[in-house]
Parts: structure tokens; sequence; C-alpha cells
């Protein structure tokens, strides 16, 4: 399965200016190269990157008062240092790093060393075939569709061959033999039966025990990803979290078979 | 690329495909909303949302999500049709119930489907928790979204409950007595909660009525607002990368 790096998308061979272009210049450039960002390059070393934003900003604020000292050259307006991302990493890191800093261009780096740029733009077009990506309209779409009517289908089998229950009306002075919950309730219930084996503690160990127990799993499962910290995503780089996550699937499926065999 | 010209040209012809219908649809759809969008442009957003590629690593693990929104959606359509002749009383409940199976044109069919739908978002949705939980997507940025989604699921096994006293049948009424119950084990509070629910000391008329109204009205008002939170965090964060 092949990941869509930051590389397969950037440009390549970014193209740079000294610190000490002129504004017009840079902007000039940037119309003559089709691109919205240059890198800022001084003597042999990469200082920072230039942006159509930032030159817009520039107009701006020298029409909002014109200092003597107002910026007239690159060095003076760049954003330094550069916001970079790694050309091997998964094209997902360089949108979620645009979205974190609030920018649109990245510098692209392989050890370090700038070799494109990529930009909101590049995540964005339609005509650029990511490799074993598919368009939403209308192959992902179609998919979908025919997931949609798969249980829909599923559904109306079911009301069909087994249609909603009719019981006999509730009648507050008869209990029935066997109440049991809905299935998926069903654990739960189970579970609070076998906390029984809490009674030796008290008379009120079991009910307050078998809650509790109840409680604290569905707190650690709505808090998990901030008592999870572990920022590994891979099923086995992670043991503790998924001793967890099957010792409570299967618990809670046990459970279920046990309440309604039982 | 030379080696592959046929994956290529399938490719172009795919594209071309798409690009004629959406030409169609913005003619068709064009003509009566054209003034509209000269204001709104939602044909620019639309055509770039639509554009937008699909990751290699979203297989059908990734459609459980989806699915659990479509039931929730035949639930609210069900519902509402059954809302049309369900009479929330203690001595009209079951018989209402009953005419609706039996005599209202098509109502054993939205019944059917309620009563199915209940049963299968649960299971959909747990795989649906369970791939976010094995695929590790609930870590940061998503961690507060899992929190909604948690959210989520605890209102669907609310929904369960209280629609199932609603028929007033044996087993649901039976079922709620006990059920109803075991909120007395929290600390403190525990028995004010059971008899906020219920209404008083048995599950009578006003338990119904509370029940109703958590399941039409105040359930479904939470659902909504949470399930527009998932959704905005998900078209905010995106899907989760591959692993």
């Amino acid at each position: 399965m092949s990941i869509v790096t930051v590389g397969d998308m950037m440009s390549r061979d970014p193209v740079s200016v000294a610190p000490g272009c002129a504004l017009p210049d840079a902007a000039r450039l940037m119309n003559r190269m089709g691109i919205r960002s240059l890198l800022v390059k001084d003597q042999d070393t990469f200082v920072g990157i230039v942006t159509g934003t930032d030159l817009a900003n520039q107009i701006i604020a020298a029409a909002e008062g014109d200092s003597p000292d107002a910026p007239r050259t690159v060095g003076d307006i760049m954003s330094s240092p550069m916001l970079t991302v790694e050309q091997g990493a998964p094209l997902r890191t360089a949108s979620e790093e645009m979205v974190r800093h609030h920018v649109r261009h990245l510098v692209v780096t392989l050890h370090g060393n700038p070799v494109g740029i990529i930009s909101a733009r590049d995540l964005l077009d339609p005509e650029v075939d990511v490799p074993g990506a598919i368009p939403f309209w209308p192959n992902h779409l179609l998919k979908e569709v025919v997931a949609a009517l798969l249980t829909i289908g599923v559904m109306m089998a079911l009301v069909v061959l087994s249609p909603a229950p009719m019981l006999h009306e509730a009648d507050p002075f008869s209990t029935p033999n066997h109440i049991k919950p809905e299935w998926y309730f069903l654990a739960a219930y189970q579970f609070l039966i076998f906390a029984d084996i809490f009674r030796p503690l008290g008379e009120w160990a079991p009910k307050v025990l078998g809650v509790a127990i109840m409680g604290l799993v569905t707190v650690i499962m709505v808090l998990l990803p901030f008592l999870d910290r572990n920022p590994d995503r891979t099923p086995r780089k992670r043991p503790i979290s998924m001793l967890f996550g099957i010792s409570c699937t299967l618990a809670f499926i046990g459970f279920t078979l046990w309440g309604h065999f039982s | 690329m030379a080696d592959h010209p046929t994956k290529d040209s399938r490719a172009t012809y795919r594209g071309e495909t798409a690009k004629a219908v959406f030409n169609l649809l913005s003619l068709l759809t064009g003509t009566v909303y054209g003034e509209l969008d000269e204001r709104l442009d939602f044909r620019t957003a639309l055509s770039r949302a639509l554009k937008k590629p699909v990751p290699e690593h979203v297989n059908f693990w990734f459609c459980f999500g989806g699915i659990t929104f479509l039931i929730f959606l035949i639930q609210v359509v069900t519902g509402i049709s059954l809302l049309l002749y369900y009479r929330p009383t203690v001595e009209q409940a079951f018989a209402s119930v009953v005419h609706i199976t039996n005599t209202v044109p098509f109502g054993w069919l939205v019944r059917g489907f309620h009563h199915w739908g209940a049963n299968l978002i649960m299971i959909t949705v747990m795989l649906h928790a369970l791939r976010v939980f094995f695929h590790g997507a609930y870590k940061a940025p998503r961690d507060f979204n899992w929190v909604v989604g948690m959210a989520l699921m605890f209102s669907l096994l609310i929904f369960g409950f209280s629609g199932y006293l609603l028929p007033w049948n044996e087993l649901s009424y039976w079922a709620t007595v006990v059920g109803a119950e075991i909120p007395s084990a929290v600390p403190f509070i525990g028995d004010q909660i059971v008899y906020l629910l219920k209404g008083g000391d048995v599950v009578g008329q006003l338990a119904l009525t509370r029940f109703f109204a958590i399941h039409v009205v105040i359930l479904p008002v939470c659902a909504m607002v949470l399930l527009l939170l998932h959704f905005l965090m998900i078209r905010r964060l995106g899907i989760s990368g591959p692993l």
C-alpha cells in the first residue's frame, strides 16, 4: 500500500532570492514563475520564506502609514525561521502543519536541506493524480451508495423475515418469568449479577462495586485519548491500550453471551 | 508511464465523465440556482469538495460511521412517522402500537424499520468505535472528537432504553422496572435520579411521559448537536492517516 508523501506533491527546485532583493522585483519574479512563495537565501544558507501574503500585507502597511523606515527589501518582511516538513512525511502531515500554524506554504526538506515547497494548493489540486487515492466524486461516492443500499437491503430483509415482536400488554400485577434487557444492555446486566461474588464483603458490596467497576471502565473509555499518551498508532506498538481494548471487547461479548444463555 | 497507457487513458476518461456529469448538473440546477450562485458561490465550494481525493487506505472499515449516520436518519424519519399515530398514555400506548402494526398502511414496515434500526445502529456504532480504537485514530488532534463520539454512543444507549418502554408491553414494562433501579447504586444522589426518571415510586403514566419526552425531544436535540460537532471536527481534521 503506497502512502502519498509530501515529496510526491511538492514543487521541486524552489526559487530563492537574496535578502536584499527589492519588493517589486520579488513580486515580478513570483508572477513570471507563476508561484506565490520565494525562499530567501543569504550566501549559502536559507534564512526565510516570503509569500504573496507577506507582499500584500506590506502594501496595506505602506498605504496606512508612510514611515521613512518602511521595509524595502525581502529581508525586512520574510518569515524566519521557515516552517519545514520532511520530504518522506505523509501528505497529511503537511496539511496538519499548515492548519496548525495558519500558513499556506511549507518548505520541504531532505535531511534538513530545502529541496522544495509545498503549498496549500498542491494539497487541493484535483488534477494531480495522487497515487492510490480515488476522487470522492464519483468513485468514492459510488462505494458509499453501495454500502447504503446494502444496509437498507439488510434492514428490509430483517423487517420482512423477522417482524418487530408483538407481545402482551404490560400488566403491573403479573411479573413474567424471564425478564432480560435488550441485548446491548445484557453485558451490563449479567455483570451486575456476576458482581454477587463481592457479597462476602457486605450486603452493600455487590451492587455498589458492580456499578463502580462499570463506571470506572466507562470513564477510562471516555477519557482514553487523555490517558493513553503514547503517540504511536500502530497496534503492535501500544500493548497496554490494546490489552485494555481487547479485554473490554471480549468481556462485553462474553457477558452478553452468558446473559443470553443463562 | 509509457508502460501503462490503458491505465492513463482510463483515468482521463473517468475525469471526463465526472466533468460531463458535473456540468450537466450545473446546467440543470443553474437555471434556477444561477442567480443565487452569483451571490453565494456554492458551486465552486461544491466542485472543490467533490474533487477531493480519498486516500487509498480508506477501506470498508471506514464506512461504519457513515452507516451509523444513515441508520440514525432512518430512525428520525421512521420515528417521526410513528409519532403520527402513537399515543403516549398508559391506557392507549399498547393499543396504538397494535393499530400502527395491523391497520395503518405500511405501519408494520415503518415500525419494523424503527425496531431493526435500533438494534443495527448499536452494532454499527460499536464497529465504528472499534475501528477508531484499533487504528489509534482517537489520539490527538482527534482526542476531543473521541469524547464527542462516546457521548453519542451513550445517547444511543439512552435512546434504546427510553424507546423500549414506549410500546408498553409486558417485556418493555418489566425491563424498565428493573433497569430504572440501576442508577440507585450511584452514591448520595442515586435514589433521587431514580425518582426523577420514573416521576414517582412506580413505573406509571409519569414515567411513560418522561421516557417519551426523553426519546422524541430531549435526546434528538442533544444527538443532533453532538453529531454537528462530530462532523465539523472530522471536516476540520480530515480522515486519520494510514497506519
